[in-house]
């Protein structure tokens, strides 16, 4: 592992979870304290800025941002605290380092439906077969960082990578 | 029935004992109707609860409403032994308190490993609801606290009540005492653990809480607090970046399919008539460049008349080099071009030409026009 492979990951936004099989190994690179500071160094050279605490790292832009960047920045945000939301009404036990099963979620769906669960998912999904946008949910969730399959022969089962508390985070700031 | 026996019967009825246990069966046949295996509550038949406390302790699946009943009944039994042993002096109040003690010590034993594998369970329990899960997580906290304090009791009754009664006490408490303290230890462990459960999960439950609130104020656009939070800091928050297209692909098209694209591209194309256009040219005149050179024709010749006392310095304030300098486009440096033209002169050997070890105040070395 070294600073270039790390930065060229970073760099497509991803956000490193200590607890990811995917990016372990550049989470344990960050841990180390000398990395973490050259690599940071090295960012602020080049106009970003490393963040990393509770087991994630991701990198942010050290300029203001253009008003198109806010829009999307807080449009993203919106639709991942609404899948999110939805993934904690129907399973209230998911957190930070925790299994979650893709058939449980389904049935859940099922038995939890209400007017207000279908608005959250037609806020970020457009599709009515719930099948496929269930699908799609998971994608999302994974392609967010947030969600990781535990073994790519299983396709039930998912991690909860600790990225999940970034966004938990700023609930922590809310009344 | 002797044990073997039994693990025999258990074994030839293992299906539908397995049955029963996950409810798929309510009727058996009679050996096993008779047998204490299981019991028949109305018109079905169900595990009785002792082979069920076996697979329960056996399999560390342990019910919620595991007994929390404390010691006192044993250990005023003990008191009262102590009482009659004092008084009478006969072996057999002191076999008696012995085995209330190794009682004790017994279910000291079974109620640690009860209290560990519960906290286990509750501690990944998904099936219930948060709201029940804390209120029976607080349920057993204050059910344990008690154990705990009835711990303590147990010691002082061990220690400072039967100790020192008979030198067999003695032995039995002094061989017990390493695991009583650990069975105290992880009582007091369980009690810690199971408190930072309870606000873990107190957490969580605010957590959801305020998620399902953000989620209502964002569909119902009255997100403005959110949107002030996420633009206070900006350098701290993530997808601030260009993200990455490539998840965004699904799949690629095989060869077939990109070969038949092509071909109906070609069919397509070959259906239009493209006029070419003739290409046109623009021809830029070229433009004219004025030189200007240095004329070292006339230098030379002028140190050849009158020769000089430093080659360098005389370049340097010829009027042909003062004349370049103020005709040039560029800008260029006197003493650098002096230089260039200086070192025209000195390099081809002239015999006219002595280079001395001194240097003038160009640090250039000084070459005399002899």
């Amino acid at each position: 592992m070294d600073i270039a492979t790390v930065f060229r990951t970073m760099t497509k936004g991803v956000i490193i979870s200590r607890n990811s099989t995917k990016y372990g190994d550049i989470a344990t690179f960050l841990l180390n304290d000398e990395n973490y500071i050259a690599y940071e160094n090295l960012l602020q050279e080049l106009g970003y800025e490393l963040n990393g605490e509770n087991g994630y790292f991701y990198l942010s832009k050290s300029e203001t941002l253009t008003s198109n960047e806010i829009d999307q920045f807080i449009q993203s945000h919106k639709e991942v605290f609404m899948l999110i939301s939805i993934l904690k009404q129907l399973l209230p036990h998911a957190r930070s380092g925790s299994t979650i099963k893709y058939t449980e979620f389904i049935a859940e769906f099922e038995a939890k439906k209400d007017e207000h669960l279908e608005a959250k998912w037609r806020y970020v999904f457009k599709e009515s077969d719930l099948k496929q946008s269930s699908e799609k949910f998971f994608e999302r969730l994974s392609r967010e960082f947030i969600l990781e399959k535990i073994d790519k022969n299983n396709k039930d089962t998912y991690l909860v990578l600790n990225s999940l508390d970034y966004y938990l985070s700023f609930l922590e700031s809310m009344v | 029935m002797t044990h073997i026996e039994l693990i025999e019967f258990i074994y030839t009825h293992r299906q539908v004992l397995d049955d029963i246990y996950k409810n798929k069966k309510t009727t058996v046949s009679e050996a096993l109707e008779a047998s204490r295996l299981v019991t028949k509550i109305g018109g079905n038949i169900e595990l009785s609860e002792s082979y069920r406390n076996f697979i329960d302790i056996t399999l560390n699946r342990i019910d919620y409403a595991v007994t929390f009943n404390t010691y006192h009944a044993e250990l005023k039994e003990i008191l009262v032994q102590k009482s009659r042993y004092l008084h009478e002096k006969k072996e057999y109040y002191l076999l008696e308190i012995l085995s209330l003690l190794k009682a004790i010590f017994l279910k000291l034993h079974k109620r640690d490993q009860e209290i560990r594998t519960l906290l286990i369970k509750i501690e990944n329990e998904t099936s219930l609801d948060l709201d029940l899960l804390i209120e029976k997580a607080m349920d057993i906290l204050g059910k344990i606290k008690e154990i705990n304090q009835a711990n303590k009791q147990i010691q002082e009754v061990f220690y400072d009540e039967i100790y020192e009664l008979h030198p067999k006490t003695k032995n039995f408490i002094d061989d017990i005492s390493f695991s009583m303290l650990t069975f105290i230890e992880n009582i007091s462990t369980s009690l810690e653990n199971l408190e930072y459960f309870i606000a873990r999960t107190k957490k969580l439950r605010q957590q959801n809480r305020k998620l399902h609130q953000l989620s209502v104020e964002i569909l119902e656009e009255r997100d403005q607090e959110l949107d002030n939070l996420l633009t206070l800091n900006p350098k701290e928050n993530y997808l601030t970046l260009y993200r990455s297209q490539k998840n965004a692909i699904k799949s690629f098209p095989d060869n077939s399919e990109a070969s038949r694209i092509i071909r109906k591209l070609r069919l397509s194309m070959n259906q239009f008539q493209v006029k070419k256009e003739p290409k046109q040219f623009i021809i830029s005149p070229q433009k004219e460049e004025k030189l200007n050179l240095v004329n070292i024709v006339a230098i030379e010749n002028e140190l050849k008349k009158s020769g000089s006392e430093d080659i360098f310095n005389f370049i340097y304030e010829h009027q042909e080099l003062q004349k370049f300098i103020k005709e040039s486009s560029k800008k260029v440096s006197l003493k650098e071009e002096s230089f260039k033209i200086y070192l025209q002169f000195i390099i081809p050997h002239n015999p006219k030409i002595e280079l001395t070890n001194q240097f003038n105040t160009h640090n250039i070395r000084i070459a005399q026009w002899i």
